[in-house]
């Protein structure tokens, strides 16, 4: 990491990245980190450092102003839905700015790319916004929001792409480790495809070289590992793990299914204006409508128990190519610090301490 | 309302409004809420609007003044010792939120303040009072099962109690983190099903703070018990209790039930009951108990006498606690 000592401010510390993000910068003494949450009880991680939290709403400008006090770095890693992800972004930036932040580190991800990017992509390729999976529509939104408001404002403005963001707590390790131990894990294709992999720590590296760089303001960097594995590897390493025998995961094909009316309905049902006012009702009215939904057969039925597999998942799975990460080594000096071999290490230990049956402690 | 008892609330904050608040609503004709008083005025608000004859009070003094025949004490932990021997000495009895205390000595002092008021103290061990709980004292005390081999248990999940700041993970404030917070619950239920537990050995995860992890070891009687606990990661939470004979395993989603297997074949089966029955049906329960009892006869309690084991137990946890093993935590490179 860069030497320069910073006050960051991390919004989404509870978060799986966030919350690396508070552990490396406090534990590696350099810098300064105040972790940033909705609700006081996001911090319970961080509080067991002891370190004074804030709790602001990343809707709430002036309480992110104000959370950011002191602040001349905000890392800006929530995660949510599209409403979250694009909303936030001008709210956390005009507060960033207020509060005499130097510099706006953004998360985005490399699904700006698709989850199946094209050959030859990289940091270079214009972004489409003909792709079928909302959340990459999301990124790219707020990626023109931040960089709109950075031609026009003073408050310096990166954005970083990571893959599939992998380590303790990930949900890419404890959800597939759910899923193989539940019956529900699925390979598509044998998972043959290139899993666009980057180790949590790699990723906040880059965060921290972000800080500094000088050619950095208003662009756009790819982050990965040094490696890239197969998606099938990655499978294995976790099924290893938790003693699932590979051979029971089954390898399916998948044809993506035109969405039915009953899936545009839940659709509906699930968009954020619709849950925010059913979040507004007094609870036993909201489970009355739940309660409704169900009865009048409005709602998809719960998918059948065992492999589901998803359009995003069978992208992921089917991709031949990753972007490269060299224009993030050249401007920011970006270099994985941790290399495959130690990320997993350090994986499968997490796995043990939290609880999955890896035969490797007693608790 | 005649024969109704008369309640006071201190602490109007997520235990009171999640818990305690629909517990009484559901016992109007039985209790009335004669104050509530919370520092924060909203809280006290949200409780004190659904019973029109409650004064919201604006110190502690003041509601004890009231004289209620029960004090709830729902406030921070580091306040409990004060509060309960103030209530008691006004002359109230009282039920107090878990944990106790923050050591062995407030706790001792509230129990012999109890003893000189001759009034009742006891803390809200809530999980006495579901079904599952109650199944699992049957099942034990039927004695088919043999001698107990062996306790395990997960629990917890990414903490999202509504708590209202972060002095809730002050060790000051709140006495520990998971550990004081579960951990109690879990222990008291050991002690409750077997002998008391005795302490093996404890780690957790604070690093300066308090801890989100623990994993304490215990022995009931011969058998070894492993109780981890995570304000971090879900897992299914359940407690295995292994037999001679066979094993019973409760999951904590299942409040009205068990999972019981026999070791001589039959396969597993589920031992519980049907009618359908809450968590939050539990506070209701934890009320009646206290109603009971003030009125002299026999309730499901568990008093502050009761307690304080438990509070030694923990307290001796956190003095020999050791730092949990986690090899991804340091920054490759990091100072040390």
């Amino acid at each position: 990491m860069t030497a320069s000592p910073h006050v960051v401010g991390v919004i989404g510390a509870n978060g799986f990245i966030g919350n690396r993000i508070v552990e490396m910068l406090h534990l590696g003494g350099v810098h300064d980190v105040r972790p940033i949450v909705r609700q006081a009880s996001g911090l319970a991680l961080a509080s067991r450092f002891a370190l004074a939290g804030r709790i602001a709403d990343a809707f709430d400008e002036a309480a992110i102003e104000a959370a950011l006090q002191g602040c001349d770095i905000v890392v800006h890693a929530l995660a949510g839905d599209h409403r979250a992800i694009v909303g936030t972004v001008g709210t956390v930036y005009r507060a960033a700015e207020r509060a005499g932040c130097k510099r706006l580190v953004y998360l985005s991800s490399a699904m700006v790319h698709g989850q199946s990017p094209p050959p030859g992509c990289d940091d270079a390729t214009p972004l489409s916004h003909k792709q079928p999976i909302h959340y990459n529509l999301s990124k790219i939104k707020a990626e023109e929001r931040l960089f709109a408001l950075r031609r026009k404002r003073r408050l310096e403005a990166v954005a970083l792409r990571p893959g599939i963001v992998f380590g303790p707590r990930s949900q890419w390790i404890g959800g597939l480790a759910d899923s193989l131990l539940t019956g529900e894990a699925y390979l598509i294709d044998g998972g043959e495809g290139l899993c666009n992999a980057i180790y949590v720590d790699n990723l906040v590296e880059g965060i921290v070289r972000a800080f500094d760089a000088p050619a950095a303001d208003g662009e756009a960097f790819l982050l990965g590992d040094a490696e890239t594995p197969r998606w099938e590897e990655v499978y294995r390493r976790v099924a290893g793990a938790v003693g699932v025998d590979m051979a029971s995961v089954p390898s399916l094909g998948f044809t993506a299914p035109m969405p039915g009316l009953m899936d545009r309905v839940d659709e509906w049902r699930q968009s954020a204006p619709v849950r925010a006012a059913l979040d507004a009702l007094p609870k036993s009215l909201s489970r009355g409508l739940g309660a409704f939904w169900a009865a009048s057969g409005a709602l998809p039925p719960p998918p059948p128990k065992g492999p589901n597999p998803t359009l995003e998942m069978a992208l992921l799975q089917r991709a031949q190519h990753v972007p490269g990460w060299e224009r993030a080594h050249r401007l920011l000096g970006y270099a994985p610090v941790v290399q495959a071999d130690e990320a997993w290490a350090r994986t499968l230990a997490w796995l043990a301490f939290a609880g999955y049956p890896t035969g490797a402690r007693d608790g | 309302m005649s024969g109704a008892i008369s309640i006071a609330i201190v602490g109007c904050g997520a235990v009171t409004q999640e818990y305690y608040l629909p517990a009484m609503l559901a016992r109007r004709d039985r209790i009335a809420l004669f104050g509530v008083h919370d520092r924060d005025a909203a809280s006290m608000d949200a409780i004190g609007r659904h019973f029109p004859g409650a004064q919201r009070v604006g110190s502690f003094e003041a509601l004890v003044a009231l004289g209620a025949d029960l004090v709830i004490v729902a406030s921070p932990p580091s306040v409990h010792a004060e509060q309960a021997i103030a209530a008691l000495h006004a002359g109230s009895h009282v039920l107090c939120e878990k944990p106790m205390a923050l050591g062995l000595d407030t706790a001792t002092a509230m129990a012999q303040a109890a003893g000189a008021a001759g009034r009742l103290l006891a803390v809200n061990m809530v999980r006495r009072h579901l079904p599952a709980t109650r199944i699992v004292e049957r099942l034990i005390a039927a004695g088919g099962l043999g001698a107990l081999r062996a306790i395990r248990a997960f629990e917890g999940g990414p903490f999202r109690w509504p708590i209202r700041d972060q002095s809730y993970f002050s060790r000051e404030v709140s006495g520990g983190g998971i550990l004081a917070d579960i951990g109690t619950h879990i222990v008291d239920l050991l002690s409750l099903w077997f002998e008391a537990p005795t302490f093996v050995r404890y780690e957790d995860d604070a690093m300066g703070g308090v801890e989100a992890n623990a994993l304490l070891h215990l022995r009931c009687g011969d058998a070894p018990a492993a109780l981890r606990l995570s304000r971090d990661w879900e897992r299914p939470n359940a407690i295995e209790l292994d037999f001679e004979h066979g094993a019973i395993s409760w999951r904590a989603a299942d409040v009205s039930g068990v999972e019981l297997r026999l070791k001589d074949g039959g396969g597993a089966m589920r031992v519980g009951e049907e009618a359908a029955f809450t968590f939050e049906e539990c506070f209701g329960a934890q009320i009646d108990a206290m109603a009971e009892a003030i009125a002299g006869r026999p309730a499901r309690l568990c008093t502050a006498q009761e307690a304080l084991p438990t509070v030694t137990l923990i307290e001796r946890a956190y003095r020999e606690r050791e730092t949990m093993a986690m090899p991804w935590l340091q920054p490759v490179g990091a100072r040390s």
